[in-house]
């Protein structure tokens, strides 16, 4: 899909806010072998730079500056990777101490003035961040739920098209070097034009705001357009079972859920599957599951839009397997259901509709919607989500799930299981 | 900012009002939890198992006047939950519509309840679940060492109780703690949002007068824990394959007011950020020393024991022996500084800053106050910008930094 962006900050004044928050989002091509290179990046930009080096030293001129946040975050849409830099700073005036140029001065030579040597990022900097990362993964797994969730994919997504896999991350990892890093991030960042800015602030603090960020951050273009792949929708044709024993206490289900022929107007209909599923107002998996059966403790799901994908994962008690996966296949047999169809899609109506209710009391929920409007064409708010799901009807439902298949699912028993 | 009500019947109130929002939450505490296994109704002792608090939050939340109330209410769009702490037991919903017919609904699952064998049989399936996901935590039976090593009493059984103890639950037990402590004056209800204050006070009376509920003689079992560590030395090495040490103080609060326990609440968070931090003397000689690699992990934890909190420190150096010496070191003769006071006190402020405007936030920060150190207020801006190193000092001067208990988990190769 084309996009056209304009360079223009787009400002957003917020009523009675202490803060202003500025993003810009700096847009490049993303391949895959990028991965270890955006992580450390977003991290050795925010901890020192060419002025303070060690990251002690920045850390503390950054608290000195009242600098409430600074990070970078990042994106992947398939073929285009959005950084943004956030940064966060008080109201003008809140603080007596506070200086506004010194802030930007800050933030600009921490992103343009990184501590560079010889063409590279500074190798101590560098190794801290890289060793910090392989340490995240000595330690692994944390928890039961990151060890089955990471056995289940290795399974479901043999070729790792939606997750990259911790071996991949590691190999990747372990060659990342400091050189290649600094290439990256002149690709990325230092040379980089495309960059589409937000920044929300109370009125009263506008004009000074401006006159800093264009001091610092003005744009030498006014427009650049891109072209983003923002769906990636796969498809995984096995219907494979697989069973293994684990050393935890919890027996676990994982089902993974793939649709034929998913196009754009079905992201609507995975959306609102999901929502009758897991949305606590029909919440059909746990209702089924928990409330009616005792069946089990908890669950999680979740659902990818972009890449066409469902997920439910049970923890249970052994000996409950083959009743669990009944009840889930029952629980899409009352959706087929027309007057339960309804009522679910009512409840949702009205979820959707206290949703937002709750949203509004968040001050910036006028911003954000915005922001992810022009971020992201899919993007719907949820007075719009409203207003679709009102006109999902219950052929099209029937349709969907007709498309829908169980591709991959894995039994873990527990130490004491099965 | 908050208004304490006390109602005539002995139940206390706090209010906050924001017209402004669409959101009403209620929070319902009850000040009875998993430690109270002994207590005493009219000077009699009354024993029930581990467990029994936990069990009665999800009897009275699964086996409501309204049949399963978790289910109820989030089918009707209200967030709804409970929990059982060591010491208080909550429940609360959050709603943007229908907030009063909810509230009173809240009050009925709380204290509108009845008794039966049967409806305790079907509350048990759950929590043996719930035992065996707590079981699968990391670091669960290492930091059950590293507790008892500062606690007389184990505090990790008493949470969940065990699968026989829940498999044998006795309808009787549940009602013999439930009498003893769900009375109005041993509750508080913390109220903010968009709601009416003489409303919701005279609608909490209306409903409590129903309920028809007496207020009772009842006394915690007094806690025999004193300032003593339990061990000083402990040598894990069962499950766990990455090398572990942990260094824990136990910290005598029993002297403070409130306000002063709220505070020192702070300054040890300075203390062992300026002193054990990454920006910390010790912490920069360690990493040039090639004694450590990774910063320290440090909890101060007052949840256990309220007079006797705890500060515990994690780090997995293979050089062991040495940074604790040293770290030990540090913590017995502290480095103040001004710089790093105003620097620790800056990001205090500017965190306040990006909190202040979230109603949510101010009434974690109240409720925490309020059941961690009695302390009845939030923590204004005002508050933390009055924070001054000679009174951090002073407070933190009393605390006894000079005896510690070391956990180790040491990892022979061919487990590794």
């Amino acid at each position: 899909m084309i996009r056209n962006f304009k360079t223009k900050p787009y400002i957003y004044e917020v009523k009675d806010v202490n803060k202003t928050i500025i993003k810009m989002n700096f847009f490049s091509e993303y391949k895959r072998e990028d991965c270890v290179n955006n992580a450390i990046l977003k991290n050795i930009l925010t901890t020192c730079s060419n002025k303070y080096k060690q990251r002690s030293e920045f850390k503390n001129k950054r608290k000195d500056l009242y600098i409430m946040d600074y990070y970078i975050d990042s994106r992947v849409y398939n073929n285009v990777i959005m950084h943004t830099v956030i940064f966060v700073i008080p109201k003008i005036g809140l603080i007596k101490e506070f200086n506004l140029d010194e802030v930007f001065k800050f933030i600009h030579d921490s992103l343009y003035d990184p501590f560079i040597n010889d063409n590279s990022f500074d190798e101590e900097s560098f190794n801290i961040i890289k060793e910090n990362r392989i340490k995240d993964q000595i330690d692994y797994p944390h928890s039961i739920h990151e060890y089955t969730s990471d056995i289940f994919l290795d399974f479901a997504d043999e070729k790792h098209q939606t997750y990259i896999h911790r071996d991949e991350w590691l190999n990747a990892l372990k060659k990342a070097n400091s050189k290649d890093l600094y290439d990256y991030y002149k690709k990325v960042i230092l040379n980089n034009k495309n960059i589409l800015t937000f920044i929300s602030l109370n009125k009263d603090d506008k004009d000074e705001i401006m006159e800093k960020f264009n001091k610092y951050f003005k744009n030498d273009i006014d427009e650049f357009k891109l072209d983003i792949n923002y769906s990636n929708y796969i498809e995984i044709p096995d219907n494979t079972k697989k069973e293994i024993n684990i050393n935890y206490n919890q027996c676990v289900l994982s089902q993974a859920y793939t649709f034929k022929d998913f196009t754009d107007d079905d992201r609507l209909l995975l959306k609102t599957l999901y929502y009758f599923l897991y949305s606590k107002e029909n919440d059909l998996i746990f209702k089924e599951l928990r409330n009616k059966r005792n069946l089990i403790y908890y669950h999680r799901m979740s659902s990818d839009n972009n890449y066409a994908i469902m997920g439910i994962k049970v923890f249970f008690n052994k000996g409950d397997q083959e009743e669990i996966k009944s009840v889930i296949s029952n629980v899409f047999d009352m959706i087929r259901d027309e007057n339960n169809f309804n009522t679910y899609k009512a409840n949702l109506i009205r979820a959707l509709e206290y949703d937002y209710l709750s949203l509004s009391d968040n001050i910036y929920y006028e911003v954000n919607t915005q922001v992810d409007s022009i971020l992201n064409p899919y993007y719907r708010d949820v007075k719009t989500q409203v207003e679709l799901t009102k006109n999902i009807t219950f052929d099209q439902m029937i349709s969907f799930l007709d498309r829908m298949s169980l591709s991959k699912e894995m039994i873990m028993y527990s130490k004491d299981g099965e | 900012m908050f208004k304490e009500v006390i109602l005539k019947n002995g139940l206390t109130m706090y209010l906050y009002s924001d017209k402004s929002k669409n959101r009403t939450s209620a929070h319902l505490f009850t000040l009875a939890g998993s430690k109270d296994t002994t207590f005493y109704v009219d000077d009699k002792q009354k024993k029930v198992v581990n467990g029994t608090a936990h069990f009665l939050e999800h009897y009275l939340v699964e086996r409501s006047i309204y049949g399963n109330s978790l289910q109820v209410l989030n089918e009707d769009y209200v967030d709804y939950n409970a929990l059982t702490a060591i010491d208080y037991t909550e429940f609360h919903i959050s709603t943007v519509h229908d907030f009063i017919d909810n509230y009173i609904k809240l009050l009925n699952i709380v204290n509108n309840v009845s008794f039966s064998q049967d409806k305790v049989n079907d509350t048990i399936k759950p929590i043996i679940s719930e035992i065996a996901r707590k079981e699968d935590t990391k670091y669960l039976e290492y930091n059950r060492v590293v507790n008892n090593a500062i606690y007389k009493r184990d505090l990790y059984d008493i949470g969940l109780g065990t699968v026989k103890d829940i498999q044998n639950m006795q309808y009787t037990m549940l009602k013999e703690f439930y009498d003893a402590f769900y009375y109005p004056s041993n509750q508080i209800i913390i109220i903010t949002g968009n709601f009416d204050e003489e409303e919701i006070i005279k609608i909490t009376e209306d409903n409590y007068n129903k309920f028809n509920k007496i207020n009772k003689n009842t006394r915690h079992e007094e806690s025999n824990e004193d300032d003593k560590l339990v061990s000083k030395y402990n040598e894990y090495n069962k499950d766990l394959k990455e090398h572990l040490f942990t260094v824990s103080y136990k910290l005598n609060f029993k002297d403070y007011t409130p306000e002063e326990k709220n505070k020192i609440d702070f300054y040890i968070s300075y203390l062992l950020q300026s002193n054990t931090g990454t920006e910390s003397k010790l912490y920069q000689d360690l990493i040039n020393d090639k004694l450590i690699t990774y910063a320290f992990d440090c909890n101060f934890e007052s949840a256990y024991n309220k007079d006797y909190p705890m500060i515990s420190i994690y780090n997995d150096s293979l050089n062991s022996d040495e940074v604790i010496k040293r770290l030990t070191a540090r913590l017995k003769e502290p480095i103040f500084n001004e710089d790093n006071f105003n620097r620790w006190k800056n990001n205090l402020i500017i965190e306040r800053i990006n909190s202040m405007e979230k109603i949510g936030f101010l009434r974690n920060n109240f409720t925490a106050n309020l059941l961690k150190y009695n302390y009845k207020a939030v923590d204004t801006l005002e508050f933390i910008k009055s924070f001054n190193l000679d009174e951090c000092k002073k407070l933190l001067s009393k605390l006894n930094f000079n005896d510690y208990s070391i956990v180790k988990n040491i990892v022979k190769e061919d487990t590794k």
